[in-house]
């Protein structure tokens, strides 16, 4: 280099000088306009569809021999199994398998179950649980926790359901448990999540759905 | 401010250093080619970093994301062509980059390393074009690529070596594409980063050539903002021209890659043209050889040692003709062949057109049934899914059919005729010879009344209709109930 790089050009006369600061500016300008020009559809493109978030709504049904056992059981809930078909997953499609806790209630049962959960039929506070609950004295809840989304445990030895991740307490009836001083067992912002349940054709159908998780109320955000 | 962090970093006087260059004989727009093609390379490297957000490389994803990004990503289609036609604009630049070095005569001393890594970066750009050219996965990203590195393997001694490296194995198939991913987007990208930093900085270390003469320019101008204004000025036209490509003449993406459907006629990218037409032009035997390996490599260790070749020590146009000459010829022959090849292939493309209805970008068909998986739950079975898992393996993946065996389904009137002919075929089967547009065909036809339900056969029946070209009207499930 002949020169300084840090020192001042030679100054030129005020023409000279307009003409080097329109170009100047005339570079940043059009750099500006191209790097806009990518920006703009590149984070738009990074933004989901709603399409893809309201992908694979709909019933599946449940095992039967499981749902048979549910029906038997008078003390315990049940894990029972399905197949969801044709998942879409972005660009891939499969059959998924899942499971839902099943509690199979009696006449008294029923009665607690609306009284110790309003929330899930209290209208103001019910939020995507637009549906019934507690079909023909059952109860089908979602197998993942409503706090972080675990995959919580019956345990016998507590009778109640027990979050692994963070300990979460859960009565038969999906209440949050409390300690005797009245605090709660676990994180959880809730008690636990229903999905729709229904008899088809004397087959027992559900509708997967997953709840936005760790808030009070209930959201749906997938159902997948 | 700037003397705030000029006095903590350095960034600002970096700068200014960076700005201020010298440039004998003034500024000039037949010095813009390399920043513009600098510009480009980093919005390939942008549309590709934003590409791999979706792009997944297997043989059972790659065709399938890539429809994806088209089909349900915002601005995906457009984001695919920009990188596509970014590619060729990118090969131009370089290529007008290297011919102005050539003709200006900057290659000879104190440049002749300077221009060794110009070259590389060169061959570099030609190997990410090679290698991102697989990566859709479609017909004729499989087809170009299998001739491609069936012509490495005839490389003397080595060939095979290569060949199995490029495939990872014996043949073209997922290990291949993620080889192929990995030397497209990380390898080879960052290997001419690299490289571009090293042109950058010996070109520093040299200073610009200026024009071609052997006596220095009396005048000198300014990188900034004078040079920078006119390499702005080209590299936003540039800009322009590919966004209204992309916009206008989006990238085509073919039925999925698929190793028995016979009859495609795949094309190189465009830039290896004139390799396809020494290839096409060679008789058969040892020149075949000679033709596809010995005269490109030939030609690329010429241009790799060009400064030590050419001996004559002016730079003068005037005073070069015999360098100017050869460079005529050359860029004559490479264009010759180019051509002669676009026509032999457009030529067969049109006699055999099977395959060649793209499903994506242009020239794809509106009618096409595209499974969109919000619609997928409500809509029933998905007609291309069900023809290709029962179909596509008599009659192709794009319904080209079978000769003698198996008639096409793309033009056939039996399909596109009474949708209670195609119904009755379809549903109940057909044995014997048939004939199909004169030809006869012999081959077997299940009944997949049982195997299929209603809905299935429907929608198989749809698709097949509205699909490679083919425009009847839609059959549905009643339609199917109603003909038993």
């Amino acid at each position: 280099m002949s020169e300084d790089p840090t020192a001042p050009q030679a100054p030129k006369d005020p023409e000279e000088m307009g003409r080097r600061r329109f170009m100047a500016q005339a570079t940043v300008a059009i750099g500006g306009f191209v790097s806009l020009g990518l920006a703009i559809p590149l984070v738009t493109a990074l933004v989901p569809r709603p399409e893809l978030l309201n992908a694979n709504k709909g019933w599946s049904p449940l095992s039967p021999d499981e749902f048979n056992a549910l029906k038997a059981s008078i003390d315990k809930p049940v894990k029972i199994h399905f197949t969801k078909k044709n998942v879409v997953d972005g660009y891939l499609v499969s059959d998924n398998d899942y499971y839902v806790w099943g509690i199979h209630m009696n006449a008294d049962e029923e009665r607690q179950f609306r009284e110790q959960r309003p929330d899930l039929f209290d209208p103001a506070s019910r939020g995507d649980v637009s549906f019934d609950v507690g079909v023909l004295g059952f109860v089908v809840f979602s197998s993942v926790c409503p706090h972080l989304q675990c995959k919580f445990d019956w345990d016998d030895g507590l009778k109640a359901f027990l979050c692994p991740c963070h300990g979460s307490q859960f009565s038969k009836l999906g209440v949050h448990m409390k300690k005797p001083d009245g605090s709660y067992i676990g994180p959880a912002p809730r008690g636990l999540d229903p999905v729709p349940f229904r008899t088809q054709d004397g087959m027992a159908e559900v509708e997967w759905v997953k709840y936005f998780a760790n808030v009070p109320y209930r959201m749906i955000v997938s159902y997948s | 401010m700037l003397a705030w962090i000029e006095q903590r970093t350095g960034l600002v006087s970096a700068l200014k250093a960076a700005l201020t260059e010298d440039i004998p004989g003034g500024a000039s727009y037949w010095y813009v080619f390399g920043s513009v093609t600098l510009i480009l390379l980093t919005m390939q490297i942008v549309t590709g970093i934003f590409l791999t957000f979706y792009y997944a490389p297997s043989s059972v994803t790659a065709w399938e994301s890539t429809r994806f990004i088209y089909e349900h990503v915002t601005f995906g289609q457009f984001m695919i062509s920009l990188h596509d036609w970014g590619a060729s604009a990118m090969i131009i630049l370089v290529t007008l980059h290297l011919l102005q070095v050539l003709v200006f005569g900057a290659y000879k001393r104190p440049r002749e390393i300077q221009w060794v890594v110009g070259v590389t970066l060169f061959f570099f750009t030609l190997i990410l074009g090679f290698t991102g050219y697989l990566l859709p996965w479609d017909l004729n990203a499989y087809y170009a690529t299998q001739v491609g590195i069936n012509i490495a393997a005839t490389v003397p001694v080595i060939g095979p070596q290569i060949a199995s490296f490029l495939n990872d194995g014996s043949t073209l198939g997922t290990l291949t594409v993620g080889r192929f991913f990995g030397i497209h987007v990380w390898m080879t990208p960052a290997l001419l980063v690299g490289l571009v930093g090293l042109h950058l900085f010996i070109f520093r270390h040299n200073g610009p050539a200026g024009p071609a003469q052997d006596e220095k320019p009396k005048t000198v101008g300014y990188f900034y903002p004078e040079q920078i204004f006119m390499d702005s000025i080209i590299a936003f036209t540039a800009f322009l021209v590919i966004v209204g490509l992309a916009i206008f003449m989006p990238t085509p993406l073919l039925p999925k890659a698929d190793p028995n459907f016979g009859g495609f006629i795949p094309a190189p990218a465009w830039y290896f043209y004139s390799l396809y037409g020494i290839l096409r032009l060679a008789p058969a035997g040892v020149l075949t050889l000679v033709a596809t390996v010995v005269l490109p490599g030939v030609f690329s260790l010429v241009l790799l040692l060009l400064p030590w070749i050419d001996r004559n020590p002016s730079r003068a146009i005037a005073k070069r003709p015999f360098m100017m000459g050869v460079t005529a010829l050359t860029i004559i022959t490479i264009v010759g062949l180019s051509m002669y090849s676009a026509k032999a292939i457009d030529a067969e493309r049109k006699a055999s057109p099977a395959g060649l209805t793209p499903v994506a970008g242009l020239g794809a068909m509106p009618a096409t049934p595209s499974p969109s998986p919000g619609a997928s739950a409500a809509a029933g079975p998905d007609g291309s899914a069900v023809y290709g898992t029962n179909c596509a393996s008599c009659h192709g993946a794009s319904g080209q059919g079978l000769a003698g065996a198996f008639p096409a389904l793309a033009g056939n009137p039996a399909v596109t005729g009474d949708a209670g002919g195609v119904i009755g075929i379809v549903a109940n089967g057909l044995h014997g010879q048939i004939k199909v547009n004169g030809q006869t065909f012999n081959g077997a036809m299940p009944s997949w009344h049982g195997k299929l339900t209603d809905a299935q056969i429907a929608a198989v029946i749809t698709y097949i209709r509205t699909s490679w070209g083919n425009k009847a009207s839609p059959v549905t499930e009643a339609q199917v109930k109603g003909h038993k």
